[in-house]
């Protein structure tokens, strides 16, 4: 208990200076040209002042525990530039949202091949937030867009190029990574286009994420089948029913997953031929075959699905089809 | 030993897994008297997880996975082959596999909860192969027919993960399940990960009982059984600058959903692995950063019970134990004996079976590739000692159960049967008036009429309370972020008018999370909530005011019904029909509510490149430098340029670009932040903070813009004819302004300004954007 109540004593002292200190400093901010508002006779105030600038009055009621911290633009710098941990490069980022560090920029854009996939995938998170230095001519994103395009450039990179810019979001990537996502001869670059499609929320502008649904790497078409659940816009379900005679047992799996999560009432009869041992071997394909027809809920299927609990021999295949017999 | 304690043996289990000694002699004398008979909690045998961190594929490559998927405490996409489920004699020191067998050889699991009589265990699993996704089974722990009757519960293309026992034979988890015309919700800090939100199933109907509860913005993690029979769990709370994690509960139908713990007084970020102690509304569970800590942390035993009634929750008075004092509370590397712990269970005898790991255990960690070696022992509170029950040199072992019977809490009545999401929730208040914000926790509000005005004093103020739908980026294709503000995306549902005595109630869509703001007469907010709340479909979520003392009861200040009742205000509208703000750009048909339509119209004639109101325009310079090269890029700022020219320079034409006013009026609440951190401009002086997100009151623009109030036009927001606050903003005192320079800005004009800021200041909506609702599923 001492623990516990020297902790609050701690906390409530620190919250009195720090709501006596903020008013004073908040009239300073006001009142003084910006750039001398953080000189402050209280030792320990820069940590509230960093936690409450720019931000909603309000936030000054919230505990300082809850609030974001922010990370210092030199943390940031010396982040960026190496020898942390994956972790404290994606807190130092993570917390840095609002910091307007435009000399961090070039650094954190290093960051966007590194070989850890979510130090990437911050690192364009918080370019991509920059008003200023990312979106300019031969800055950031056209660096990027021109990497993916370019033949001389690692697939490796170009792969790592298309993923940077799903993860910045603008739309002005789309054509970029659509095209990609079927004309590049890397696979590896193909799958982080598909990818890039998923996170635009676009099938792209020729409805490329369909094409990519019968791509030659199984990956690919892996990726463009979890796509094709996400994407808002998607409603080329015809190419997800050829997925259902797919050479990759995983890719017929996800076909008929994403079938169930579409309702699609047209699929009921393939995904039926599915349910047997005859025409399926692979027992995750029949399982989701009975679970889809469940979900989809047409009552034809309960013949082939009541089979299925009869007779397959795999566990789950009949654990799918039990839980399918009560929704038909 | 305390002789009041039910006894174990664990208390042995050290000495004799390390010295090996024949362990049937280590209880000996035990024989004819079970530990723990006595009280009825005797168990032999816990059952946990073990999970693998480390693998080494075909060519003898080493792979050690430290934090993926877990770099945060509510990540969940951590799959590594190898898990097992063992049930171990504690006796004997001889355990089980309760997933042998070829076809879990790539299995991985996430939670374990073992059933009410302690015959079945609920856990989730990814088998590996073409099996993807995590989903819900079960499993005897009495073999049968060879087997433990392992049966799978969930499918699809989905992921349910760490699934608990609800009375009533329910198990309840949480999805990523994407169910929305919304799509999956993501979490702007958790970028392409989908947000994982509470359902429920029955252990016998599987999917075929499923249901969804509605949606948070952010991950629902944790969850755990209460004696209530309510639901409790863990629920990233991410509303602009608010990011932690809180504890909260509802019904298993998934309705009345409260706030249980950390939303107020808590010293460190987050409160997750929650669990109920016998004593009713007292928790244990892991404090902790968000982040950095591998998911573990200090013990914190959390006491929410009432003074007057323990049976009834008290949020707002917590008390809060450290039980383990050198645990580090935050994401910095912990003393190399104190480790860090996951996952606590409370025995019956008031002991914790942990998991627990001595080293760093945060990032220092994953930088070495030495991953911490997660164990599981029981925590004395008491003495402070671990004892060992089981640790695996080269795997995490987790969520360990003692194989016992428990009470099962009540059936909690299913009130809400529908998933009709036509079928609004209503929610309201019965006074608004009625708040703890200042009596218990200090709140103020200054800015505009009030200067450090209690809470009390201003929500008598109030006379609308504004109710906003949050959103991410995943409602708003196309948009790099929401703009300068850490504000998600939103939208105004509508603003229910508060009656004379002070209540409200309006009908709103279900499952939609959203947030509050009583406003004044002069459309400003009184205060932001900054907690989301939803309702599934025919709730209703009625409070007694604006963060009331939980723990009293409220009347109406008028008459036997609140006013309000007879009379809620409908805002079912649909998405396209819903009131945004986009700030440009705005696509065909949403033109009137585009905030640059107006400032062109009525500003930007003399605030623009060249002019800003009777002078030149001035501008303030931020540069830009690269290290490597040591090119220097400037850009300049206007001090207050409210035109559409673009500020930024695009090197594609399909890139939208940033017009002068929203860079203008909220760069300088950006700037602010970097100033307090010590960066200096370049050149220039930074202006007044125009536009800050969120808080009208305190925006600059609005005070020099002025506005009436809405019931009686001679009274204003600011006093007419007083020095501006910030002696920066020119002319020297407050009037209305254009009108003091002949131009006129209605009032209507003024609120769709004071709403835009006070909404969180974002540049995109989804009325610039193109989003469309999720194709029908």
């Amino acid at each position: 208990m001492k623990a516990q109540s020297t902790m609050k004593h701690r906390r409530m002292q620190h919250r009195s200076l720090f709501q006596t200190a903020l008013a004073s400093l908040l009239s300073a901010l006001l009142l003084a040209p910006l750039g001398q508002a953080q000189e402050s006779e209280a030792p320990d105030l820069s940590a509230d002042l960093r936690a409450h600038a720019g931000r909603a009055i309000a936030y000054a009621d919230i505990d300082r525990a809850s609030l974001e911290a922010v990370t210092t633009p030199d943390r940031l710098m010396r982040v960026a530039q190496g020898g942390f941990a994956p972790t404290e490069i994606w807190r130092a980022l993570e917390h840095g949202e609002k910091v307007e560090c435009l000399d961090c920029i070039p650094v954190v854009s290093e960051l966007l091949f590194d070989d850890d996939a979510k130090t990437r995938e911050i690192s364009a998170w918080w370019l991509r937030r920059r008003i200023f230095g990312v979106f300019g001519p031969g800055q950031v994103y056209s660096k990027l867009v021109a990497a993916l395009s370019d033949p001389n450039v690692s697939e490796k990179r170009r792969a790592y190029a298309a993923e940077a810019l799903g993860e910045f979001l603008s739309a002005a990537g789309n054509r970029h990574v659509a095209l990609a996502s079927v004309a590049d001869p890397s696979p590896l670059v193909r799958l982080g286009a598909v990818r890039a499609l998923e996170r635009l929320n676009t099938v792209g502008p020729n409805a490329e994420l369909a094409v990519a649904l019968s791509d030659p790497d199984e990956q690919v078409r892996l990726a463009a089948l979890r796509a094709s659940t996400r994407v808002n816009v998607f409603r080329d379900v015809d190419q997800v029913v050829a997925r259902i005679d797919d050479a990759s047992s995983a890719v017929r799996t996800r076909a008929i997953e994403a079938l169930g999560a579409f309702r699609a009432l047209d699929a009921v009869v393939a995904i039926i031929a599915k349910l047997s041992p005859d025409n399926e071997a692979a027992p995750s394909v029949r399982a989701a075959a009975a679970a889809a027809l469940g979900e989809i809920g047409d009552p034809a299927a309960r013949p082939a699905v009541q089979a299925a609990y009869d007779t397959d021999r795999d566990r789950f295949v009949r654990d799918a089809a039990a839980i399918a017999l009560r929704r038909l | 030993m305390n002789v009041q304690r039910p006894r174990t043996c664990l208390h042995l289990l050290p000495l004799l897994l390390t010295a090996a000694l024949p362990l049937g002699t280590a209880c000996s004398g035990s024989e004819s008297e079970t530990p723990g008979s006595a009280t009825g909690t005797a168990y032999q045998e816990i059952v946990y997880v073990v999970r693998q961190h480390t693998t080494t594929d075909a060519e003898g490559n080493v792979q050690v996975l430290v934090t993926e998927g877990m770099g945060q405490v509510m990540d969940y996409r951590r799959y590594v082959p190898g898990a097992r489920i063992e049930l171990r004699q504690l006796r004997t020191g001889a355990t089980q596999n309760l997933l042998a067998g070829q076809e879990y050889a790539l299995a991985d699991v996430v939670g374990l909860d073992l059933s009410f009589d302690a015959k079945q265990i609920t856990f989730s699993m990814r088998r590996g192969g073409d099996d993807r996704h995590y989903h819900i089974y079960t499993a005897n722990l009495e073999p049968g027919e060879g087997d433990y009757g392992v049966r799978q519960l969930t499918f699809g293309d989905r992921d349910d993960l760490g699934p608990i026992w609800v009375a009533g034979g329910k198990i309840a988890f949480v999805t990523n399940q994407a169910y929305t015309e919304m799509g999956t919700r993501a979490d702007e800090y958790n970028h392409g990960r989908d947000v994982t939100q509470l359902a429920t199933i029955s252990a016998d109907g599987g999917d075929a009982d499923r249901k969804v509860c509605s949606q948070n913005l952010s991950h629902t993690v944790g969850l755990f059984s209460m004696q209530s029979g309510k639901i409790g769990y863990s629920r990233w709370e991410h509303l602009e600058n608010v990011n932690d994690l809180k504890v909260f509960a509802a019904n298993p139908d998934c309705t009345k959903m409260v706030a249980v713990a950390g939303q107020h007084d808590k010293f460190w970020n987050s409160l997750v692995q929650m669990q109920e102690t016998a004593d009713q509304n007292v928790f244990v569970g892991i404090a902790t950063s968000r982040e950095s800590t591998i998911q573990a942390g200090a013990l914190m035993r959390v006491d929410v019970r009432s003074e007057a009634d323990p049976s009834v929750l008290d949020k707002e008075k917590p008390k809060y134990e450290v039980l383990t004092p050198g645990v580090p509370l935050d994401e910095s590397p912990s003393p190399s004996n104190v480790g860090r712990y996951r996952a606590p269970y409370v025995l019956p005898d008031g002991r914790l079976l942990v998991s627990w790991a001595r080293g760093f255990v945060n990032d220092l960690d994953e930088l070495s590739s030495s991953p911490p070696d997660f164990g599981l022992y029981v925590y004395n509170a008491q003495s402070r000692t671990n004892e060992l029950v089981v640790n695996y040199e080269d795997s995490w072992e987790l969520d360990g159960r003692p194989v016992l019977a428990r009470a099962e809490p009540p059936i909690l009545s299913s009130a809400q049967t529908s998933d009709d999401a036509s079928l609004p929730a209503t929610l309201g208040s019965i006074d608004i008036k009625q708040t703890s914000l200042f009596s218990l926790h200090q709140n103020t509000v200054s800015g505009a009429q009030f200067q450090g005005a209690s809470m009390d004093e201003a929500l008598r103020s109030a006379v609308r309370v504004r109710i906003i739908e949050g959103f991410s980026s995943e409602g708003a294709p196309g948009v790099t972020m929401f703009g300068l503000t850490m504000a998600e995306g939103a939208a105004l549902l509508g603003e229910a008018e508060v009656r004379e005595d002070g209540s409200w109630l309006a009908n709103i869509p279900p499952y939609v999370p959203v947030h509050l703001q009583p406003i004044d007469e002069f459309d400003l907010m009184i205060r932001n909530q900054t907690t989301w709340i939803q309702g599934m479909p025919g709730e209703s979520r009625v409070c007694g005011g604006c963060h009331e003392r939980r723990t009293e009861t409220f009347n109406p200040a008028l008459g036997a019904l609140p006013l309000a009742a007879a009379n809620p205000q409908s805002f079912t509208q649909p998405i396209s029909e819903r009131t945004e703000y986009p700030w440009d750009n705005a696509t065909p048909g949403n033109e009137a509510s585009e905030i640059q339509t107006l400032l062109t119209a009525k500003c930007s004639s003399c605030h623009n490149e060249t002019t800003n109101g009777s002078g030149p325009q001035e501008a303030y310079t931020i540069s830009m430098t690269d290290e490597a090269t040591g090119a220097v890029t400037a850009y300049a700022i206007p001090r207050l340029d409210l035109s559409d020219r673009p500020i930024t320079v695009t090197y594609d034409r399909e890139m939208e670009t940033w017009p002068a006013s929203y860079v203008s009026l909220f760069y300088p609440a950006a700037l602010e932040m970097e100033m307090s951190m010590g960066a200096e401009l370049s050149q220039g002086t930074a202006p007044p903070v125009w536009a800050r997100p969120s808080d009208a009151r305190n925006s600059a623009l609005i005070e020099k813009l002025n506005i009436v109030a809405s019931s009686d036009e001679t009274r204003t927001a600011w006093p007419l004819g007083v020095p501006f606050s910030n002696p920066s903003i020119q002319g020297g005192t407050r009037s209305l302004h254009p009108e003091n320079v002949g131009v006129t800005l209605t009032r209507e004009d003024r609120v769709k300004l004071i709403r835009a800021i006070d909404l969180g200041g974002q540049f995109y909506s989804r009325k610039n954007t193109g989003f469309e609702p999720m194709s029908p599923r």
